[in-house]
């Protein structure tokens, strides 16, 4: 029961870090004046 | 069509690699970005990928030449917004600025950034272009070809130059350098904290606000 409470905080920290780090590198991409998708 | 954009981009994300990596060597850690009290995040990838549909509209009719500039301009509102509701982050401000600068610029070239051939040439990008024709929209890209005579607010355009034999020759912006030098503030600030950021944000809500509760749970249940 505590693992599995440990496990779920774990998962949650583990999500909230790469959602921080995606939401972060999607701004500087857009926020980026120019920028592609399909790069050369 | 080839972009000259993309080597910004590339960049860019090396910038914030290396600001990642350059936190973590100086004791840094990953699992304190999770105490980062930041707001709106869904803002901001919404907003990239508003910028990537545009990107790959069709511009050949009338209407798609009017709204993918719109769109573009109206993706930056977005991230004005995400600016705004995060404005107490290190290194906000100057990353405002540097948002700020390039919105302008495009706000004053039609929603574009404007590039001039002689700048892709002088990074050893010409060949990404077909021709220096100017007012040529880049496929996949948010560069338009213009001279400098042509450029409104010719400074804040794409006229810094990283030239071969550099690795990611590219063309960039002042905007794109204050953008990469306050992200490599937060990136600092937020991973290197050894109390949480969130002790210099009072009231501050967001996606890593709820954490410590939760961490003190699982101090208790360990």
């Amino acid at each position: 029961m505590n693992q599995n409470s440990t496990t779920r905080v774990l998962n949650a920290a583990l999500v909230r870090v790469t959602l921080i780090l995606m939401a972060l590198a999607a701004f500087v991409l857009a926020a980026g004046a120019p920028a592609c998708v399909v790069c050369p | 069509m080839p972009a000259p954009a993309s080597y910004t981009l590339m960049i860019l994300l090396l910038a914030f690699a290396l600001a990642v990596g350059w936190a973590l060597a100086r004791g840094g850690r990953l699992s304190r970005l999770q105490s980062l009290p930041l707001s709106a995040a869904g803002v901001a990838l919404g907003a990239c990928a508003l910028q990537i549909v545009v990107m790959f509209m069709p511009v050949g009719d009338a209407s798609g030449a009017l709204l993918r500039p719109a769109l573009f301009m109206l993706s930056y509102g977005f991230l004005a917004f995400f600016v705004w509701r995060n404005r107490s982050l290190p290194g906000m401000p100057l990353i405002a600025v540097g948002l700020l600068l390039n919105w302008g610029v495009m706000l004053a070239n039609g929603g574009y950034m404007p590039v001039t051939f002689e700048s892709l040439r002088a990074a050893g990008r010409a060949g990404l272009v077909a021709g220096p024709t100017t007012g040529s929209l880049v496929a996949g890209s948010k560069d338009i070809l213009l001279t400098a005579a042509e450029t409104r607010l010719w400074l804040l355009s794409d006229i810094l130059i990283i030239p071969p034999p550099f690795p990611l020759s590219s063309v960039f912006s002042v905007g794109d350098v204050l953008i990469a030098a306050g992200l490599f503030w937060l990136v600092q600030a937020a991973l290197r904290a050894e109390t949480g950021i969130r002790s210099h944000m009072p009231g501050a809500t967001g996606i890593g606000s709820q954490l410590p509760e939760q961490m003190g749970n699982c101090e208790r249940v360990a």
